[in-house]
């Protein structure tokens, strides 16, 4: 592979490599000075050209198109060694000497990429010591590999005759260039060294295909930023146009609204021009400076311009006149706004249905509900009290009687003041209630991200498959049913009823008496919980570690086990033959490291312990352990 | 074996005496009729008067500034246009007292070889 460039020669372009070009200029300046002495030597030099042109002619009309390095040499054999060319009445001119020194890689006395050599030649330094140098470079922080492959790159290798006398300083005479071209007919690369040219020629290749490629990612990025821009525009001016006056609205604003307080057709068009125009532009320098192809012409880049111009006075002037009254405007949708919701009176149970909804239940002397939200969102809300006393509040999903771009619905927010509750159902929504006084209350959650209940009950039964649950304050008794869930318990109470399936359950507090029935997969983290009297029953893969003071009956299958506190008297059931039941003695808030593979370290919830045990074996504990750590 | 030298010098001898002669042949060639210079060297290579084509481009710039020949532009069907030379009446002068000598020299060289 060569390097090609085109010459012109006797008038005629001829296609020739590069190193061949050199070798053909190097012997024409060295002819041009042989016969430098003759008063027209411009004609003379004209009709040596001419006369290769004419032979290099013959030569790419049988079918060769490149001139290549060994056709000049031909041509040189035939037009004469420059020496030929002296005159023997004219006396040798050697008066035009050039000392002129330049650093260049000497490829003839290489070992890599004749940087050594060539920065020897230069500074006239023996060229060991240079090389020496180098090598002890390579072992202060690995620097002289850098180096020397930046030198490679950016000093040029002494390819032609002139290069490679430049190189030595030698002077530049036609004396000496002929020397040269008499010595490089001896000279053949051998093969190791023309494997190394070929390795800095495909080093330099990469690069320039790396840079060619940086170059395409980012114009191909232009391109594409702004074809998308100009696409993007277009789709969105002709919607607009197209939905002006249907019933559609754009974020919960009514097209046809907008188009009755401001000229919509004219900021379309103007804020459409904006915009294209220069994006346009841009698109249209990078095909030019990409392909180097004109796509633009002055007439049409002046009216383009003036048209610009044009859109952007109308756009901004259209923008600074009409901005108030769009906002104006937007300011009676877009607020959110608390409304008192009339004659809701008489229930004791409340049922929702809707996503969109954070119902938030609070005890008060009266009957009030009140909504908070935007407007459009506050329309899609509907109540009403039945015949068995129960507030059914839902919430329609889309904008009703409305199509809508770009809008997504909002939340609106519930607020629920009552002296008596007794029922909650509670269908997506999010359920918040705090602070409530109760004898009894049943509540059943599905399907919703987040449940609080907080208050001071005698009795609540509480049935959830919601995300996450979180049940505090005063509750003598509490009934739980959950289902795929999280459930956070922190609470006293008397009795502590705790049906879980496929949970986890966070639990704090103390109860007298606990029944626990745990199902499929199931984790209870009661480090933070005391109870009395216990009854457990761990299924499946489910497991337990909480504090115990009294008696405790337990039924364990072999896939569940617990780890326990306190000086609780265990009984265990016929059916756990092969449970595991740890004694822990002690437990050390530890610092909290992730995958720490030490003895005794136990995670929970994102916090670390260190669990002391006594009996029990250590190795099943540490077994267990990495289950649960596992697990959670 | 001849050596080096040897060589170098019976190559010069050769090159003084093509040379010297080389400008006289150029004219017979031209005098014969308007000729282009490729032709010309075509007839000194069958005539084994010359290697190399270079040279041939400064003679015959110093034979046209001397006045001795001179040229007129052809338009050629294959490449460039072409310079056809032909001989002024200077040259034609010149020509013959050339003649005259190389009558002289021939002379004496068949005498010597005797």
């Amino acid at each position: 592979m060569e390097k090609i460039t085109t010459i012109n020669l006797g008038g005629f372009a001829f296609t020739i490599e590069e190193v061949a070009y050199h070798n053909l200029k190097d012997y024409l300046e060295s002819v041009r000075k042989k016969i430098g002495s003759d008063v027209d030597k411009n004609e003379v030099m004209t009709d040596i050209e001419m006369s290769i042109a004419e032979k290099l002619k013959e030569k790419t009309k049988q079918g060769k198109n490149i001139v290549t390095e060994k056709d000049v040499d031909e041509l040189i054999t035939i037009m004469g060694h420059p020496d030929d060319f002296e005159d023997s009445k004219n006396e040798k001119i050697d008066s035009d000497v050039k000392i002129n020194k330049k650093l260049f890689r000497d490829t003839e006395n290489s070992i890599l990429g004749g940087v050594c050599s060539g920065l020897a030649t230069y500074f006239d330094v023996e060229l060991v010591l240079v090389r020496l140098a180098a090598f002890l470079l390579v072992f202060c922080n690995g620097i002289g590999i850098p180096a020397y492959i930046l030198l490679w790159i950016i000093i040029p290798a002494a390819e032609t005759k002139a290069q490679k006398l430049e190189m030595q300083g030698s002077p530049l005479t036609v004396a000496a260039i002929e020397k040269s071209f008499k010595e490089s007919d001896n000279e053949k690369k051998t093969g190791y060294k023309k494997i190394l040219s070929n390795i800095g020629k495909i080093f330099k290749r990469l690069l320039s295909i790396s840079f060619k490629i940086f170059l395409f990612l980012i114009n191909f990025s232009i391109i594409a930023a702004t074809l998308l821009t100009i696409i993007g525009m277009t789709i969105l001016v002709f919607v607009l146009i197209m939905y002006a006056s249907s019933g559609y609205a754009i974020d919960n604003i009514l097209i046809s609204e907008i188009v009755k307080v401001m000229p919509f057709y004219l900021f379309l068009g103007s804020l459409f021009f904006a915009v294209v125009i220069p994006a346009f532009f841009l698109f249209a320098a990078d095909i030019m400076i990409a392909f180097k192809r004109k796509i633009l012409n002055m007439p049409v880049v002046i009216v383009l311009i003036v048209l610009w111009m044009i859109a952007s006075i109308i756009t901004a002037t259209i923008t600074i006149r009409y901005a108030p009254d769009i906002r104006e405007k937007m300011n009676d949708i877009q607020y959110r706004q608390t409304i008192e919701i009339p004659s809701l009176e008489n229930f004791n149970s409340i049922s929702t249905n809707g996503r969109d909804l954070i119902i938030s239940v609070s005890k008060g002397d009266k009957f009030s509900v009140s909504a908070n939200g935007m407007k459009n969102d506050l329309d899609r809300v509907s109540y009403n009290v039945d015949e068995e006393k129960v507030l059914n509040i839902s919430i329609s999903e889309k904008v009703r009687d409305q199509k809508c771009l770009f809008c997504n619905s909002k939340i609106v927010r519930i607020a629920i003041t009552t002296p008596n509750i007794e029922t909650i159902k509670i269908n997506g929504s999010d359920l918040n209630i705090n602070k409530i006084v109760a004898d009894k209350i049943s509540i059943e959650t599905s399907g919703s991200d987040y449940v609080t209940v907080n208050g001071t009950i005698n009795t609540l039964d509480f049935k959830t498959n919601s995300t996450q649950s979180s049940i505090t304050g005063d509750i003598n008794n509490l009934n739980i049913i959950a289902e795929d869930s999280n459930v956070s318990i922190d609470i006293n109470s008397e009795n502590e009823t705790l049906k879980l399936e496929n949970t986890t359950l966070s639990l704090s507090g103390y109860a007298e008496k606990t029944f626990l029935d745990a199902n499929k997969d199931s984790k209870i983290n009661g480090l933070e919980f005391q109870t009395y009297d216990a009854d457990i029953k761990l299924k499946k893969d489910s497991w337990l570690i909480t504090r115990f003071e009294n008696s405790m009956l337990t039924e364990i299958d072999e896939t569940s086990g617990m780890f326990y506190m306190g000086e609780a008297k265990i009984k265990k059931s016929n059916n756990s033959p092969f449970a595991t039941f740890s004694k822990i003695t002690k437990i050390t808030p530890y610092e909290y490291r992730k995958n720490l593979n030490e003895d005794n370290y136990f995670e929970f919830y994102g916090n670390a312990y260190r669990l002391d045990i006594t009996n029990g074996s250590p190795e099943v504990f540490y077994e267990k352990r990495q289950l649960l750590v596992e697990k959670f | 074996m001849k050596t080096e030298e040897q060589e170098k010098t019976i190559e010069n001898a050769q090159v003084q005496m093509r040379k010297g002669i080389l400008e006289f042949a150029i004219l017979l060639l031209i005098s014969k009729g308007k000729i282009y210079a490729n032709d010309i060297l075509v007839r000194l290579k069958d005539a084994n008067l010359v290697v190399v084509e270079g040279t041939i481009y400064p003679l015959l710039s110093r034979l046209r500034n001397s006045g001795l020949v001179n040229y007129t532009w052809e338009e050629s069907k294959a490449g460039p246009p072409r310079k056809y030379y032909i001989l002024t009446s200077k040259g034609g002068d010149f020509l013959k007292s050339c003649d005259s000598q190389w009558q002289i020299l021939e002379n004496a060289v068949h005498l010597f070889k005797k």
